[in-house]
């Protein structure tokens, strides 16, 4: 190409205007088959008058997808026959003046020759800087490709390479919409149906969205009609919508109770879990709540709980009954007063203990409960007496053991240890132990009463002590008579309930 | 506890046994009983028309309320004591505002409660 000459120049101005087109036709393509078409009207314009492109399939194999003046058994023995791998980066084209001067196997220069080609180039397309395809250009006769012919066929390939790739990532695109619909509609399918009542509220507590569960409860047909504050009973109106509106406010969680007023004019109480929605950049979008009807767990709750106060009256009447008759029975002095005393604590001890555990509907009392309760049962001046250790929940029956033993040990106190003058103290410790199943150790320690011997035989008391720790709280129970004072120590395996969240 | 001796006592308890435990504790406390009443009718009749310092009243007296003796007895202004087993939660209703003694009872708790409760009668 000679610089100057008229011809050259013209030659120029149809190669830019080649470009020209390719880009203004590729920039408004929409589908891969105007993609190559435009490829090849600008390959056939400037470059040799045959040309094709080609992509690699699925399987990685070089597949003809479009072409100009090929023969189908052409195509059909050159599919595949490729320099390059998929995905390799960035390879040099190729540039072949005269096909009988390769390397190339016979087969190949045979079927080259046979469609009347002499000179090609094989120019890479690249997509995200590797190659997936190559365009090819063809000349009947030899050809030398000159630096702006290389340069032109380059970029072109990198047009054609760019229009793929923008074309990869609609498509990659459209399908992700397409997913997420999908997954929307699924997930509106699953909030509608779900035996559950959803609902969603916007930015300043408007209802936006109710589930079938909770149009079926409200008997709503139109959202736009329907306001849920009205159907708040009066007493509840004021604690929920205030509840409600600071969530909003400050975009946080909220749990809450009330009741409303359903379709057929009952109230129900509702508990509903609300938390803040945002849009995928951060704004705040409203509130999604859960409500769930707690009516009859509420209504069981308070049955099994008026069962059980019930229960609790009756036994403490009938305690009161056996307090009687135990009264009249010794009352003309047929027991000493102190056995009466004795007799009275007892049943006291155990009257309280099932006090307590009526207050946690029987399940379990907190240990340190359970001492504190035994000393102020029996007017014992909590000043004198220091209670320490973990927060231990103790089940049922082995509250009522401990609450016996701790009131014998105190009723000794009272009558010849620590609590029998002026200035005796106990101290009631304990630790858990993290064996396997774990166990307790209480220790009871007296201090500051009189001089202390060990009694010459085992009274009543420390039987029971012994006897009841041991059999309702599996323990090992050991009684030291020292001189400073009694130390009793329990070593209980017991069930001990985790703290529960 | 020297404000209970001589006291006049109104006991409403409909366990016979139990009505003659705490009389036997009042008595020893110095005070005399008037009843016990064992019905919610017998002690309303005692509470109308007999001299009362002050009375204990069983919580639950057969099923029936106390209220009307309680409502007699504060129209007279006579101080009450309550006793019941239900624990000071449930029987709070009735009880609001009075003094509540455990059951079973001891005699203790009882001189305490009627102390605290002619005190401040």
């Amino acid at each position: 190409m000679e610089g100057g000459s008229k011809e050259a120049l013209e030659l120029r101005i149809d190669e830019l205007d080649a470009l020209y087109q390719l880009t203004n036709v590729l920039y408004r393509s929409k589908s891969l088959s105007q993609i190559l078409e435009a490829g090849l009207d600008a390959i056939v314009r400037v470059l040799g008058d045959r040309a094709s492109i080609l992509l690699f399939d699925e399987a990685g194999v070089m597949q003809f997808v479009a072409w100009r003046g090929l023969s189908d058994a052409y195509r059909n023995r050159l599919a595949g026959h490729t320099p390059w791998t998929p995905g390799q980066i960035d390879p040099d084209p190729i540039f072949v003046s005269d096909i009988r001067d390769t390397n190339e196997p016979d087969w190949i220069k045979q079927q080259i020759l046979a469609e009347g080609i002499r000179g090609l180039a094989f120019i890479p397309l690249l997509t995200a800087g590797t190659v997936s395809g190559k365009f090819m250009s063809y000349y009947a006769e030899p050809h030398i490709f000159e630096e702006s012919e290389r340069n032109l066929a380059l970029t072109i390939a990198r047009q054609i390479g760019f229009s793929l790739e923008k074309l990869h990532a609609e498509e990659a695109r459209r399908i992700a919409e397409e997913e997420l619909r999908e997954s929307e509609a699924r997930f509106r399918v699953m909030a509608e149906e779900a035996p559950v009542m959803i609902w969603t509220s916007g930015t300043s507590g408007q209802c936006l969205y109710l589930n079938a569960m909770l149009r079926e409860f409200w008997g709503v047909e139109e959202l736009e009609d329907f306001d849920w504050a009205i159907t708040m009973h009066p007493d509840d109106a004021d604690a929920i919508t205030a509840g409600m509106v600071a969530a909003t406010q400050d975009r946080k969680q909220v749990d809450i109770e009330g009741r409303y007023r359903n379709a057929i004019g009952d109230y129900r109480i509702l508990r509903t879990r609300a938390r803040p929605r945002f849009s995928p950049n951060g704004e705040f979008l409203g509130m999604i709540g859960v409500n769930v009807d707690i009516t009859e767990r509420r209504r069981s709750d308070e049955q099994r709980e008026l069962l059980l106060a019930e229960l609790n009256h009756r036994v403490k009447n009938t305690l009161a009954v056996v307090q009687g008759i135990a009264h009249q029975t010794f009352r003309n002095g047929s027991a000493a007063p102190e056995a009466r005393a004795a007799f009275e604590g007892r049943l006291l001890a155990l009257s309280n203990a099932h006090s307590l555990l009526t207050h946690s509907n029987w399940e379990n009392a907190l240990l340190d409960r359970v001492a504190k309760d035994t000393f102020s049962n029996q007017g014992i001046d909590l000043s004198r007496v220091s209670i320490a250790g973990p927060k231990v929940e103790l089940p049922a029956r082995q509250a009522l053991g401990l609450s016996l033993g701790l009131h014998e040990l105190c009723t000794n106190a009272v009558k010849y240890g620590a609590f029998s003058n002026e200035d005796g103290r106990v101290e009631v410790r304990w630790r858990v132990n993290e064996t396997v199943p774990k166990s307790i150790c209480i220790v009871w320690t007296e201090a500051g009463g009189p001089p202390v011997t060990p009694p010459e035989r085992q009274g009543f008391g420390s039987r029971l002590i012994k006897q009841v720790l041991s059999s309702d709280l599996d323990a090992e129970v050991s009684m030291s008579f020292e001189p400073t004072g009694l130390v009793c120590e329990i070593q209980a395996a017991i069930p001990i309930v985790e703290d529960s969240q | 506890m020297t404000t209970i001796a001589g006291k006049r006592i109104l006991v409403v308890e409909d366990e016979a046994i139990i009505a003659a435990f705490v009389e036997d504790l009042l008595v020893e406390l110095g005070a005399s009983v008037v009843g016990p009443a064992y019905s919610v009718s017998q002690g309303l009749a005692l509470a109308s028309f007999s001299a009362i310092d002050v009375a204990l009243l069983d919580v639950n007296v057969r099923n029936e309320a106390i209220a009307p003796i309680r409502d007699e007895l504060r129209r007279r202004g006579i101080p009450i004591v309550f006793a019941t087993g239900y624990g000071q939660d449930r029987s709070r209703d009735v009880t609001e505002g009075f003094i509540v003694v455990d059951k079973p009872y001891s005699k203790d708790r009882i001189a305490r409660a009627l102390h605290e409760c002619l005190l401040s009668a």
